[in-house]
């Protein structure tokens, strides 16, 4: 009796294996390039603000927290491809990456979501 | 011889008695009335304009014995002039004069040297033209008048005898409308003068004189009793004499004013004239009314060009002042009426000098009052026991008088005043020169000041003062001329000032001195005033708008001022003051100060322009109370500073530049917005507008103490707006509770000076600040470059003890940066640096970076315990590491995080960690078929972590335990969102999801998901993606540990 409890474990975790190698197997969809040069401008998602250079650096603030443009605080930014990063420069030193995956950009509209599905979607602001 | 004796004598007898019969048959039978009277008659009619009628004349010589008289009976003046009171000009019963005998014999002419007249009467009469029926002389030759007016004295007069008896005459002028009347005149001369010498004795007597003015003003006098007496020499022009009149009573009004009614009236006047020096002289001659009596005593001679020399003295008895009142006639005594006084007077002068018309005597003279009491109506108090000695030198020549004050004194009601010294020059300068000792009960001197002053007192106040000036200068406050110095001695003082300022003290000496004793001393100013206070306890309330109570115990004040009446300078002043103790009172305020004493000075000194301040101050204690809110305890203070006043600057600091230097001991500060007592066992320093110098200190507050040394500078600067204010201090600490310290910092500095006009809030900014609006958060000030070294033996945070904490902290410019601050625990070794910058009071920038090296992981949770919060899975792993963690964040004005400025990065790396069994820990290992053993050691770790606003990223690291390999990655949020991701590489290869439950956050789910990090670790074959993520954690890494570098070659 169990034999046969071994066994069946034993069949379910091969299966799950395959199954497994299977599916770590398949290929990620080709990425795709979106213009950087979209990207620059100031852009809100709610009372959040995000503006993004020419020289790839940029500053982001939240008038939700009392926070105004002149006191924002900056990140560097690189989109290759869909993949844009974003590094926020601490003040007393240290660097905070924060990778994403552009799913949309446009003249006025710019989204992306991170590893963990979380998605922003901005409007550009016009100036 | 008997018998030769006897013969003769009564040959002599018998030649006497011849001679008598001779002279009688001489008188009966020659000089018979028959033939005189005709022979009188003719001879009266020639020489009288008059009718004369005599009864009968006749010669006796018995009457007059030895001397032949002529004896007129009833001899009469018979002159009628119209309107005359009678024909009878003037009648006498019997007129006898004594003839001389020899110019009888030898010249058969009549000489009279004796004259009686007895009861006589004579009615003088002038009429509205002036005739008078006096006027009855037969007129003569001008030339024979002229020679019998000769005003020289003949060679002889030998006047022996003129005797009135009984003479009453009536006189009535109508030209004047005058009349008078006198009853009982009874008069008698004697004189003989010959040969330049003589003597003469006058004496009168009157019953009654009445004289009456009935002119457009009546004037009219009544005398009783009046008696006159001259008896005098002369010899070689000089004439002596005694003078003695006295009427014993003698009333006299005008237009139905009495001005002496029944006044007794004398003159004793021994005098001599020598008339060839045209001098007289008074010895001792006594003057008197009633009983008002004075002597004259001198001489007075006439000068050359009609000069009068004199020396005259003049000296009363001690007058009462009743008599003299009684003198005031009854028409003016209502002007008196209200003085009611008592006492005596006496006044002595002394006349000295020439008297012409343009020249006076010096006159010197001198009152002295006596036990004089009394009231004066318009007076509220009485006057008892009032003497004065005043002199009064007089020169009118020159304009010049004294008064010399030898002595004036006086009770008024129960106040004792006593005067002495002089006014020089009272004509003209008026210097004085008064001493005034005063006891003055102080509740009667209500009545003296006016009601608007609204002053209640009581108590004694023995004053003594001084003062030499002239007047003018007094009325002008000249202090610069004025010489005056005083004491007030107040005993029981008690005062109140407007029913708002109380007064009290048991005793209390004020003083002053002008010009002030210390002028020569004070090297600062000149000195002109100065003034003294000395109490064994002075009390002062004062209930207005303000209320204040002061006490004050052994107070010694001594206050030294310049001119303060010269509006042209600015005014100086110095205190020199010493008290037991102080004690003040203002509403919650409380403070007692313990033997507060030294000077201060505020002037201008020579040759400057601005006000200079100095002070010297030391208490052996201070207690102080403010309310509910604050209480100060100290023991020994001293204080010297000084300050230079520039008034073109606004700032006060600016305005005075002072200089401070402070020695403070053992003093307790308690402050209700203080959790904890600060304790300042010892604080010494030095203030300058360039240098703030802490020379020693020792402060304990709470679990900490600490020593402050060293110096901030550019003051000067700094409050100019051209420069930071510097400064560099040790802080050295044996014990510091940093959790305290924080606590204690809460708040402070919380006024908002960074908001600009471009940082105005926009309405959801304004929206999110709202619930802010009340909070005060810590304000590091701007313009400050201040750098404090620390070096802490044992500190104490979040209940750690950190060991030889060392670093600075340096306030900069609105900046509080605790810059690469090193010390030791059990943990490890620690690095840290943090900023504090509050840009504007809602939002405050935190940063920290902080470095654990060789860290034991437990007790850095302990130290920071919030690090679990952010990385939770820490907890899971025992032993020690390497950390590094930075973070930055805005804080709301209370402290409060803004989530969307959160950023952080940690990392962290360790060998032969533990990972603690636990249930996740079983249920993750049961899921990836780890062996689970009793303690499962990690080879080795290299984690890092980010924190972006409230996502925590932890990137891929790897965990070796055992013959396990195994990538971790993970996000979770703020919120307890977890989404790990557990993937082994070795010796089997799966992957895990593990995700915590919406619902039920504590919940887990578990999930065997696709490999992510396959080739992660295999350089040839690593994605893009994965040598990205690769890169990244060196560069959180890199960027972390670069602070590291700083500090080591530091």
């Amino acid at each position: 009796m169990n034999m046969n409890k071994t066994l069946v474990k034993v069949a379910v975790v091969i299966l799950s294996i395959i199954g497994l190698s299977f599916f770590v197997s398949c290929e990620p969809d080709e990425p795709i390039s979106f213009d950087e040069t979209l990207v620059i401008g100031k852009w809100v998602e709610g009372t959040v603000y995000e503006r993004y250079n020419a020289d790839y650096t940029g500053y982001t603030w939240d008038t939700a927290d009392d926070v105004s443009e002149e006191e924002a605080q900056d990140f560097t930014w690189s989109l290759d491809e869909d993949q844009l990063v974003q590094i926020h420069i601490m003040e007393i030193g240290g660097n905070i990456p924060k990778t994403y995956t552009v799913t949309e950009l446009s003249v006025d509209y710019f989204s992306y979501q991170d590893d963990y599905g979380t998605m922003h979607s901005f409007t550009k602001v016009q100036e | 011889m008997k018998k030769t004796l006897k013969i003769l004598k009564k040959s002599m007898i018998a030649m006497l008695l011849l001679i008598i019969v001779g002279v009688v048959i001489t008188i009966w039978f020659v000089l018979t009335p028959a033939r005189l009277t005709p022979i009188v008659t003719n001879q009266a009619n020639k020489l009288l304009n008059c009718e004369v009628r005599v009864g009968a004349v006749d010669v006796t010589f018995f009457k007059t014995f030895p001397k032949l008289g002529l004896h007129v009976e009833n001899f009469t003046l018979i002159n009628p002039v119209k309107g005359a009171q009678s024909d009878t000009l003037a009648h006498f019963d019997d007129f006898i004069a004594t003839i001389d005998h020899k110019e009888w014999r030898k010249n058969k002419s009549v000489v009279l040297n004796e004259i009686y007249l007895k009861n006589g009467s004579a009615n003088v009469y002038v009429d509205s033209l002036g005739n008078a029926n006096y006027d009855i002389y037969q007129a003569t030759d001008e030339e024979e008048e002229e020679e019998n007016t000769s005003s020289e004295l003949p060679d002889l007069i030998d006047l022996q005898k003129i005797k009135i008896e009984n003479l009453k005459a009536n006189y009535i002028d109508e030209q004047s409308k005058t009349k008078a009347e006198v009853t009982n005149l009874n008069f008698s001369i004697s004189a003989k003068y010959k040969k330049a010498s003589g003597n003469a004795k006058i004496k009168l007597d009157i019953d009654n004189v009445q004289y009456l003015v009935n002119d457009s003003s009546q004037m009219a006098a009544n005398i009783d009793d009046f008696s006159f007496f001259v008896d005098g020499s002369i010899a070689d022009n000089m004439l002596e004499g005694l003078v003695n009149t006295e009427i014993k009573s003698i009333s006299f009004s005008t237009n139905d004013t009495a001005y002496l009614d029944s006044t007794n009236v004398r003159l004793n006047a021994p005098l001599s004239i020598d008339m060839d020096d045209e001098s007289i002289t008074l010895t001792k001659t006594e003057l008197a009314i009633n009983t008002l009596e004075f002597v004259l005593d001198g001489w007075a001679k006439r000068g050359t060009n009609s000069d009068i020399e004199m020396d005259m003295k003049l000296i009363t008895e001690s007058w009462g002042l009743d008599e003299i009142f009684a003198l005031i006639p009854e028409d003016y005594q209502h002007l008196v009426s209200e003085v009611k006084f008592d006492g005596d007077i006496q006044i002595s002068g002394r006349a000295n000098g020439f008297y012409n018309d343009t020249a006076m005597p010096i006159i010197n003279t001198n009152l002295k009052v006596s036990n004089l009491n009394g009231t004066y109506a318009d007076l509220p108090y009485t006057f008892a026991n009032t003497n004065a000695d005043i002199n009064l030198d007089l020169n009118t020549n020159t304009d010049k008088a004294d008064v010399i004050i030898n002595n004036l004194s006086t009770i008024l009601n129960n106040n004792a005043l006593k005067c002495s010294g002089s006014i020089k020059d009272a004509m003209q300068s008026q210097l004085c020169d008064l001493s005034l000792i005063a006891n003055i009960n102080l509740q009667e001197i209500k009545s003296f000041l006016p009601d608007s002053l609204n002053v209640e007192m009581s108590g004694i106040a023995d004053c003594n003062f001084k003062i030499n000036a002239t007047l003018d200068d007094l009325v002008n406050t000249d202090l610069n001329k004025i010489k005056s110095k005083g004491t007030f001695n107040f005993t029981g003082l008690n005062a109140i000032y407007q029913d708002s300022i109380y007064v009290e003290s048991p005793y209390l000496s004020l003083g002053y001195q002008l010009p002030s004793p210390n002028m020569a001393n004070n090297n600062a100013f000149k000195e002109l005033i100065q003034a003294t206070l000395v109490s064994p306890e002075l009390n002062i309330k004062i209930i207005d708008s303000v209320n204040m109570i002061a006490k004050a115990t052994s107070a010694d004040l001594t206050l030294g001022l310049s001119n303060v009446m010269d509006t042209s300078i600015q005014p100086s002043m110095g205190v020199i003051f010493a008290f037991d103790k102080l004690f003040a009172e203002m509403d919650t305020v409380k403070a007692e100060i313990i033997m507060p004493k030294g000077f201060a000075n505020y002037y201008i000194p020579e040759n400057k322009e601005n006000v200079f301040l100095n002070l010297s101050y030391q208490s052996n204690g201070l207690n102080a109370i403010i309310g509910e809110y604050a209480s100060i305890n100290t023991e020994f203070i001293t204080v010297l500073a000084n300050a230079t006043q520039d008034t073109t600057q606004e700032n006060p600091l600016l305005q005075w530049s002072p200089n401070v230097n402070v020695d403070f001991n053992n003093g307790k500060i308690h402050l209700a917005d203080l959790l904890y007592d600060v304790n300042i066992p010892q604080i010494k320093f030095d203030f300058t507008p360039e240098e703030f110098y802490i020379e020693n200190s020792r402060i304990e507050i709470g679990a900490s103490d600490f020593n402050l040394k060293g110096s901030i500078k550019n003051f000067d600067n700094y409050f100019r707006d051209e420069g930071l204010l510097t400064g560099n201090l040790d802080f050295i600490s044996e014990e510091a509770d940093i959790d305290q310290l924080m606590e204690l910092v809460d708040g402070l500095g919380s006024k908002d000076t960074t908001t600009t006009e471009a940082q105005i809030p926009d309405a959801e900014m304004t929206e999110a600040a709202a619930s802010e609006d009340d909070a005060e958060p810590f304000m590091v000030p701007k313009g400050i470059d201040i750098t404090f070294n620390a070096n802490i033996e044992k500190s104490y945070i979040n209940n750690s003890q950190l060991n030889d904490l060392g670093g600075t902290l340096v306030c900069k410019d609105g900046t509080l940066v605790l810059q690469e601050m090193g010390f030791t625990n059990d943990a490890g070794r620690i690095l840290l640096t943090a900023i504090y910058r509050p840009e504007r009071r809602n939002h405050l920038y935190t940063g920290v970076d902080l470095h654990f090296l060789d860290v034991n992981i437990s007790e850095m949770l302990e130290i920071i315990p919030e690090l679990d919060t952010i990385v939770p899975m820490l907890k899971s792993f025992a032993g020690r590491a390497e950390c590094h963690i930075a973070g930055e964040m805005y804080l709301t004005s209370n402290y409060e995080i803004k989530y969307s400025t959160l950023r952080g990065a940690l990392a962290i790396e360790g060998k032969d960690l533990v990972l603690l069994d636990n249930e996740t820990f079983g249920e993750i290992s049961k899921k990836l078929l780890f062996n689970n053993k009793t303690e499962n050691v990690i080879d080795s770790m290299d984690m890092q972590l980010t924190v972006f606003k409230k996502e925590v990223d932890v990137y891929p690291f790897l965990l070796q335990m055992d013959k396990y390999k195994a990538v971790v990655s993970a996000r979770y949020n703020l919120d307890k969102r977890y989404n790990a991701h557990i993937e082994t590489l070795a010796p089997i290869r799966l992957a895990l999801e593990v995700k915590n439950d919406q619902e039920d956050p504590a919940k887990l789910a578990y999930e065997l998901v696709g490999k992510k990090y396959k080739n992660m670790y295999k350089p040839e074959k690593a994605t893009a993606i994965q040598e990205r993520t690769l890169y990244l954690k060196k560069l959180i890494s890199d960027s972390l540990k670069e602070n590291v570098k700083k500090y080591d070659s530091e």
